[in-house]
């Protein structure tokens, strides 16, 4: 079993509560079992991820260090979209659901995971709100 | 044994035992109580990208840090051993996709370049109908979800596709030279701080983060877009081609400039376990690992315990058609 300490300490990073997390021995066989179930598996990521999460840019400039705090909460048809979204250097926001992208802003980012996952939003209320706030 | 890794277009040999090697290992079973072996792939690299390093950070055990290459490097080894022991032929070398020559035709032209023929890798929709693996000849068994955000789950279902619903058009070959061409200016370097998405390094250039994003290998994901999108995008067999691609611009790299640096070094900090050079890479499976004296079923090849030092002179194990 696998111990972590989720508190970051430097990089490109994001600041979640200190938590403790343990990782199977065999993720194969733990994730082939859970999946034979019919039931869901998570990494460690999507774990600690039921509050926003918080994504921090550090860089040098003309000798100042600066430090960017940026955390969204997204609403969808008013249930909150919790996950790992993360700004880099060019403002270009991303996320775990679709790791290889890069949106111009928030709108975009959820607009497109909702068009590469439609069915994971058809249960959904249509007659509440989407809305995303962004805290900088 | 050396083998040698083709254009998957030169070569229809190459081509179709490809395909029947990763239809083969989608019914091959390493143990009884876990899922058939190209699923095992999928898992693992849903968990490596789900594994963050340092906790807290963007970078994960396998993306936007230094392990990108040498990660997925071992990646394709392990299957290119594994597709050797289904079709029997040890000499059997896996196929790239290069995806930069497909580039330089129009965009609309892309999507019907011949990697996308019936009898290569056949073509897009939201069930792909087309090619050997299409729906009844391709299931996708497990998906990593967008809401809630990138859980794992399983599915039955047919592959899916979606060409150009994100990006317009596919890397091209001045993206390569350009990347490659860094290293003739002051610019020879692996990659740099702050380790992550955000360096102005080869990797990151070739991983598709900077200049601009999505580039490169990125951009690759997003053109063929459907199963190729989320953390489970090894569902798309396309996928190890584009890979196989990107590890053959690094290796072009390594040997135009007599194999620069990896780094960071031994001696970096500890935020960076897991990155450095002789960092372990993150692992498949750890009970397997434990295994390593009575053999690993899955990785017999490095046995589990594979530092990024490890992958930097392939040599002995494979060799590209050109570069």
């Amino acid at each position: 079993l696998v111990s972590h300490d989720h508190k970051a300490r430097s990089g490109n990073k994001s600041h979640v509560k200190k938590s403790r997390s343990r990782r199977p021995s065999d993720l194969i066989a733990y994730s082939s079992k859970r999946l034979k179930a019919g039931k869901p598996v998570t990494g460690v990521h999507t774990e600690h991820h039921n509050a926003p999460f918080q994504s921090v840019r550090e860089t040098d400039y003309k000798g100042h260090k600066i430090t960017i705090y940026t955390q969204y909460q997204i609403i969808v048809d008013g249930k909150p979209f919790t996950g790992h979204i993360s700004v880099d250097n060019k403002g270009k926001v991303s996320a775990h659901s679709l790791p290889n992208y890069a949106f111009v802003s928030a709108v975009d980012l959820v607009r497109n995971i909702i068009d590469e996952f439609p069915e994971d939003f058809t249960n959904m209320s249509h007659h509440s709100h989407t809305a995303t706030k962004r805290r900088q | 044994m050396v083998v040698t890794r083709r254009n998957i277009l030169s070569d229809s040999n190459v081509r179709d035992k490809y395909i029947e090697g990763v239809k083969l290992l989608k019914q091959d079973f390493l143990r009884p109580d876990w899922t058939n072996t190209y699923d095992v792939f999928v898992i693992w690299h849903y968990h490596a990208m789900m594994e963050p390093t340092p906790p807290g950070s963007d970078r994960n055990a396998a993306h936007q840090g230094p392990s990108f290459l040498p990660w997925h490097r071992w990646f394709l080894i392990l299957l290119e051993h594994h597709l050797q022991r289904v079709l029997e032929d040890p000499n059997f070398g896996l196929p790239y996709w290069d995806w930069a020559a497909d580039g330089e035709l129009p965009p609309d032209q892309q999507e019907r370049a011949p990697i996308w023929a019936d009898d290569c890798m056949g073509g897009s929709g939201s069930r792909v109908t087309t090619g050997p693996f299409r729906e009844g000849q391709w299931q996708v068994n497990i998906e990593s979800r967008g809401f809630p955000n990138s859980i794992l789950v399983p599915t039955n279902r047919p592959l899916r596709r979606a060409f150009r619903r994100s990006a317009n058009s596919l890397p091209t070959k001045e993206d390569v030279r350009r990347a490659i061409g860094r290293g003739e200016s002051d610019n020879l370097i692996y990659d740099t701080r702050p380790w992550n998405r955000n360096s102005e390094s080869f990797r990151n250039e070739l991983e598709g983060w900077w200049p601009d994003a999505p580039g490169m290998h990125n951009l690759v994901h997003v053109w063929v877009g459907g199963d190729m999108g989320p953390a489970s995008s090894p569902n798309d067999p396309v996928f190890f081609l584009n890979h196989c691609n990107v590890d053959r611009v690094w290796e072009n790299w390594k040997q135009r400039y007599g194999n620069p640096p990896y780094l960071p070094g031994n001696n970096a900090g500890t935020d960076l376990r897991g990155h450095r050079l002789n960092d372990r890479l993150f692992p498949a499976t750890e009970a397997e690992t434990k295994k390593r004296r009575k053999g690993n079923l899955f990785d017999p090849i490095y046995r589990g315990r594979v530092r990024p030092i490890d992958l930097l002179d392939v040599s002995a194990r494979y060799v590209y058609d050109t570069f």
